[in-house]
């Protein structure tokens, strides 16, 4: 039996995903004017008054060597109307914004609050001048961020005190093994897997070459034929080596700076606060694992418990959904592995359904139509929200030219941050 | 004193031995070795020496895993089920890194461990039989 809402969402808001010393939208912006703009946008959804009518936020950040910021919370307060408001800093890496859904909504459902603010942002291309005296000194003066040192940074959340020492790179088994393991299993040759691995990205690039807010707005296609290819698929294998084998390096996730932000209400007052159409939530799950993530490349335990938990809240099953958002970041084929867990498709029946085109926005089984951690961009705790965004704009038939086929009345949307937290949480439309 | 387990094992490392903490009440291993049995709850562990012996279920190949370790890539990176019960992704050698697609679908295969310096590092690297 489909479950009562817990919670309801009545706005939402998520800036352009760039870069803030090159993309036009956010270009010079700092980490408060990012918080900002998405929050602003996500209040104006919704119809508010910060002052009036939000009771509460939580504000989520990574990675703050790159930031040079702790306690967000305090410095952003003043800049979204909430000063004096009670709120904190949250992170669960990559799933941050995410778990703010199921953090907003234990906030309603105890009586607290009746309405919450959720923002998470992050600036990952670059970081201040570390030559200042003070930090204060250097709002506006950035330098571009060697990856290597942020990745340095970002792997401060995966097992500090073992995995290294097992000659681990995270890549090494977040991608690699369920490309290897789903083709033995399921007898795809190499040659194969290596399509349904393009077939994703190349999703993903034309997914987010329709949305104004996404990092990468050229397709694939477009990419291969300035290249000089009429084959996008012989310019995947031609000009993009292994990385960790046999995922190849140009399917890796593409950092970058960006915020989204939401609005959580009581959902016995949805309909007054708001008119827009509010969203509900249904329910969440959260697991949490160390490495080992998993025995069976095919099933994280997180996945597992996180959807399984998700579901029994809100009351469905996997196979119920009309839409479903995975992390899909540097692990092009956890895209797979997600989907089955999540029961979204049969064991065995993702990779078929990818080859068919079936998971584009125009499919019976969309997955990932904002481009995913691959093409909209991905700002680390600011990307679970830009995902819930188009969830909430698509539900409400607000997404324009990228408006899918499906009418989606419920929606799964699962994250999972380093290393390894995994989010799911389920959304109906009311 | 001080329950030292992250000392205690890369000291054993050092002299190539492999320590794991063991639950008495229900038996399950832990290792690389935490402080509690996720099993049963139980707090209090006792240490034991592990067999080294496993099995490799499957292995990617690292072409650029970066610091210390670029020195010796490629090497491939597999996930070991150890005798005892505890999963442990490593490096592993012995398996076919000219055709790692070919040698993936010859797994599971019986693996032995031996702990080798790499860099700064005492890693545990589990060899495949042959
Ligand atoms: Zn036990």
């Amino acid at each position: 039996m489909v479950g009562k809402p817990v919670a309801s969402i009545i706005g939402v808001g998520c800036t352009t995903f760039g870069n803030v010393l090159s993309t036009p939208e956010i270009k010079g912006m700092t980490l408060q004017e990012l918080y900002m703009t998405a929050c602003k946008e996500a209040i104006k959804d919704a119809g508010l008054n910060a002052v009036k009518d939000i009771d509460a936020f939580y504000i989520g950040n990574y990675l703050p060597q790159s930031s040079h910021q702790l306690s967000e919370n305090s410095q952003t307060c003043d800049w979204l109307g909430l000063q004096g408001k009670p709120s904190m800093n949250f992170a669960t890496a990559c799933s941050t914004s995410n778990v703010g859904l199921g953090l907003a909504a234990m906030s309603v459902m105890s009586g607290k609050h009746d309405c919450v603010l959720v923002t998470a942002g992050e600036i990952l291309d670059s970081q201040p001048k570390e030559t200042a005296e003070t930090v204060a000194s250097t709002p506006l003066e950035r330098e571009p961020l060697d990856i290597g040192k942020m990745f340095y940074w970002t792997m401060y959340g995966a097992d500090t005190i073992y995995d290294n020492y097992g000659a681990a790179t995270g890549f090494a088994y977040y991608g690699p093994w369920q490309m290897i393991e789903y083709g033995r299993r399921y007898k795809y040759s190499l040659e194969e897997m290596d399509r349904i691995e393009y077939m994703i990205r190349r999703n993903d690039r034309l997914h987010a070459s329709l949305n104004p807010k996404s990092l990468m707005k050229e397709t694939y296609e477009e990419e291969a034929r300035k290249a000089g290819y009429k084959d996008p698929f012989e310019y995947w294998k031609k000009t993009n080596p292994f990385g960790a084998w046999p995922v190849r390096a140009k399917s890796f996730l593409n950092t970058c700076d960006g915020a989204s932000a939401y609005i959580v209400c009581n959902p016995k007052l949805a309909a007054k606060m708001t008119d827009k159409k509010p969203i509900d939530i249904l329910g969440w799950g959260w697991s949490t694992t160390n490495t080992p993530f998993f025995e069976d490349p095919l099933e994280y335990t997180s996945h597992k418990l996180a959807y399984a938990e998700a579901y029994k809240m809100a009351g469905v099953q996997g196979k119920d959904l009309d839409y479903l958002t995975t992390h899909s970041c540097s692990a092009t084929m956890a895209e797979l592995e997600s989907a089955e867990t999540g029961g979204y498709f049969k064991h065995g029946e993702a990779g078929k359904a990818i080859l068919e085109g079936r998971t584009l926005y125009t499919g019976d089984k969309p997955m990932n139509v904002t481009g995913g951690r691959h093409a909209f961009g991905h700002a680390w705790s600011a990307s679970a929200g830009a995902e819930l965004y188009e969830i909430v704009k698509q539900m409400r038939g607000e997404a324009g030219k990228r408006q899918m086929a499906n009418d989606v009345k419920l929606a799964g949307l699962q994250n999972e941050g380093a290393l390894f937290h995994a989010a799911v949480t389920i959304l109906k439309r009311r | 004193m001080a329950e030292l387990i992250v000392k205690t094992f890369y000291d054993n490392l050092k002299n190539g031995k492999l320590m794991g903490l063991k639950c008495p009440k229900c038996g399950t291993h832990s290792f690389p070795p935490k402080g509690t049995c996720n099993k049963c709850g139980n707090p209090d562990l006792t240490w034991v020496q592990m067999s080294g012996e496993g099995k490799i279920n499957i292995y990617s190949v690292l072409n650029y895993p970066g610091g210390e370790f670029q020195a010796v890539a490629p090497y491939a990176f597999g996930l070991v089920k150890m005798k005892e019960g505890p999963v442990y992704y490593t490096m592993v050698k012995g398996v076919d890194l000219d055709d790692p697609w070919k040698g993936n679908m010859k797994l599971p295969v019986d693996a032995t461990a031996k702990v080798e310096k790499i860099g700064t590092k005492n890693v545990v690297v589990f060899y495949a039989k042959k």
